[in-house]
């Protein structure tokens, strides 16, 4: 198992939904050193599946975000579920907590902007090229996390 | 002054709806109504699409059930190509049905009911969740999320990717089982069973604790529709359709699925875009029914698991005299009927040497140009209809939902429940809770078909009848 697990979730049939789904199949076929699932949408089992690595980066089509967004998630124990069969990842990072009692070291909440959401298998103009900007994104971020890896270790 | 209460969107239910209830000047309840604002349209995105592409394409339709979506789908498929599929797929594919049973019975129970039933209906709802369910009792809610999981060990043991497999097809299933994953799964059945058993111990006393609540939660005869072996066993993945009435008569049996258009009708109405599916010979709205665990339990004359079995008779004894439980709160209890009996077939078809066989796909060419595959998804029977061209292009999809053939009960429900609770025009905590408590008896899936739209809160209005709102409430 990796240390890092990468969570594109959407639905690909929806258009600009399944732009997370795309990013994490993406990042499976250039970084084999991370482990990549893809899913529908998030569920309360893969409290159990997070908990076991050291990053966790969840990648999601956004309809807020203006561009590409790398925002670390504050673990807030009070986080609460939003009241549906799908979970969030505070709700998923709280639930690994309370349960299993660890978290991952560092979770990142992955966004691409998103504005169509009809019955379609392609992206939007602007999602498609966040896409691809997206795994560039990653690669750095992946980098950053290996150099601060590096630096502790040598500390 | 007539006034109206909504409550919109409906919480830990899959989809967005909202429910309105209307009161006359006295505060008695004229009306209640379940809303579906989404419309999905997948019958129509279908269309111009190859047969072959129609696994891959309806199993993401649900985030929920797509192995349901799937199963059916390859049924249909089998019949247009007219072929009988290998005994080795056919159980392979009762095996990952039973996993899709697991998986979304689990959380059902564990994850969106429990926290009503453990913690109360008129509990802080900033608490009556997961979280505090884990403070309540963690390991139950632990074992809530264990269970679920086998359930999607397997769909990926067998389908390779938990979500969207494209694994089944028409004349069987892609690939054969990987043997050495085999006692790896059934290592996980005596936990799963153990779990299954306090689910439903645990169940038991909470129907004492609401034993006041309980006969209000759509508490009404109608009819009950599902598949049955051809013994008359619970079934999950073939079989015929049986139609029993609210005194437990059959007045329908042995119904080819493929006929099912000829029983079944599908009205609408102008204030939902969830279709009321209807049994044609009571007509419309007469022809009321329900499927999903409630019925399939009910209709069934026995289950061919030993602890299954035992909890169907204690079930059938609630019905007393009527031979049919009709008060849809059961549908829990035999929600967890049917998680223990996937749990105890799941073993029996692990241990069975025919799911080993290589040989899992028949193949043919298009021999037919409509095709009805029918099956038991978690919520109930599943029709997918296909008319085809000779090239396998799809010309008409049609897709019967389980959740829509509860719409008629489920908009019952919330009216018996609304003359219960509400008291004048004055929103409850209690009152709302226990009305979105009764919707979740049915654990309506409605559309999960696109996640990034919609938040979830709780919203609720009285307006009078020209739409002036006179009170409202935001949780």
């Amino acid at each position: 198992m990796n240390q890092i697990l990468v969570i594109g979730y959407g639905n690909t049939l929806r258009g600009d939904d399944g732009a997370g789904v795309a990013a994490a199949e993406r990042i499976a076929r250039r970084f084999p050193q991370v482990d990549v699932m893809t899913v529908h949408q998030l569920q309360p089992e893969l409290a159990e599946t997070i908990a076991w690595y050291s990053t966790v980066f969840f990648v999601d089509a956004s309809v807020s975000a203006r561009d590409i967004e790398m925002t670390p998630l504050a673990h807030l124990p009070g986080a609460r579920p939003e009241g549906t069969h799908a979970s969030t990842p505070a709700t998923l990072v709280a639930l690994s907590n309370e349960l299993y009692g660890r978290v991952p070291d560092t979770v990142f909440l992955g966004a691409i902007p998103a504005s169509s959401f009809e019955h379609a298998e392609s992206f939007s103009r602007l999602t498609a090229e966040k896409v691809e900007e997206f795994i560039d994104r990653f690669a750095l971020q992946l980098h950053d996390l290996r150099t601060a890896c590096t630096a502790t270790v040598h500390e | 002054m007539s006034k109206t209460i909504t409550i919109s969107p409906v919480t830990r239910i899959e989809g967005h709806a909202k429910i309105t209830i209307q009161v006359d000047d006295r505060g008695a309840v004229k009306d209640a109504r379940f809303h579906v604002n989404e419309f999905r349209g997948f019958e129509k995105f279908c269309e111009g699409r190859l047969m072959w592409e129609m696994g891959g394409i309806t199993s993401r339709i649900c985030g929920i059930c797509p192995t349901s979506h799937l199963i059916t789908s390859a049924k249909a498929g089998d019949d247009i190509l007219a072929v009988a599929i290998p005994e080795t797929a056919e159980k392979l594919r009762r095996l990952i049905t039973l996993a899709q049973w697991m998986q979304s019975h689990a959380l059902s129970f564990f994850h969106l009911s429990s926290p009503d039933f453990l913690l109360g209906f008129d509990s802080d709802p900033a608490k009556r969740n997961i979280f505090g369910l884990i403070v309540a009792d963690k390991d139950f809610a632990r074992r809530g999320i264990r269970v679920r999981k086998f359930g999607q060990e397997i769909i990926e043991v067998l389908g390779s990717r938990r979500i969207h497999t494209p694994w089944a097809v028409a004349g069987g299933v892609r690939e054969p089982f990987d043997a050495s994953r085999k006692d790896y799964l059934l290592g996980w059945i005596p936990e799963a069973k153990e779990t299954a058993l306090l689910a439903l111990e645990t169940l038991k006393k909470i129907h004492v604790r609401l034993q006041n609540d309980i006969p209000n939660f759509g508490n009404f005869r109608s009819l009950f529709v599902g598949l049955v072996a051809h013994d008359g066993a619970l079934e999950y993945y073939d079989g015929t359709l049986r139609v029993m009435d609210g005194t437990g008569n059959i007045i329908a049996d042995r119904i080819d699925p493929r006929q099912y258009h000829e029983h079944f009708g599908e009205a609408s109405e102008p204030w939902s875009y969830l279709k009321f599916p209807y049994y044609k010979p009571l007509g419309y709205p007469k022809g009321i029914y329900r499927v999903g665990p409630l019925a399939r339990v009910n209709i069934c004359e026995y289950i061919d698991t030993p602890l299954a079995e035992a909890e169907r008779k204690l079930f059938k004894a609630i019905a007393g005299d009527a031979e049919a439980v009709n008060n849809s709160f059961f549908y829990h209890y035999a929600r967890l009927i049917e998680l223990l009996f996937s749990v105890e077939k799941a073993e029996t078809l692990l241990k069975d040497p025919v799911i080993l066989g290589q040989h899992v796909r028949s193949k043919a060419m298009i021999n037919r140009d409509k095709g009805v595959g029918a099956s038991e998804a978690p919520r109930g029977t599943l029709f997918h209809e296909y008319q085809v061209n000779e090239d396998g292009i799809l010309q008409k999809v049609n897709l019967v939902i389980a959740t829509a053939q509860n719409n008629l009960a489920m908009n019952r429900t919330v009216r018996q429940l609304a003359i219960q609770y509400l008291d004048g025009t004055s929103i409850t905590e209690g009152m709302l809770n226990r009305i979105e408590a009764g919707i979740r008896c049915f654990d309506p899936c409605l559309s999960c078909s696109t996640h990034a739209i919609g938040a979830m809160p709780l919203h609720v209005q009285v307006v009078d009848e020209s739409g002036l709102v006179l009170s409202e409430v935001r949780r």
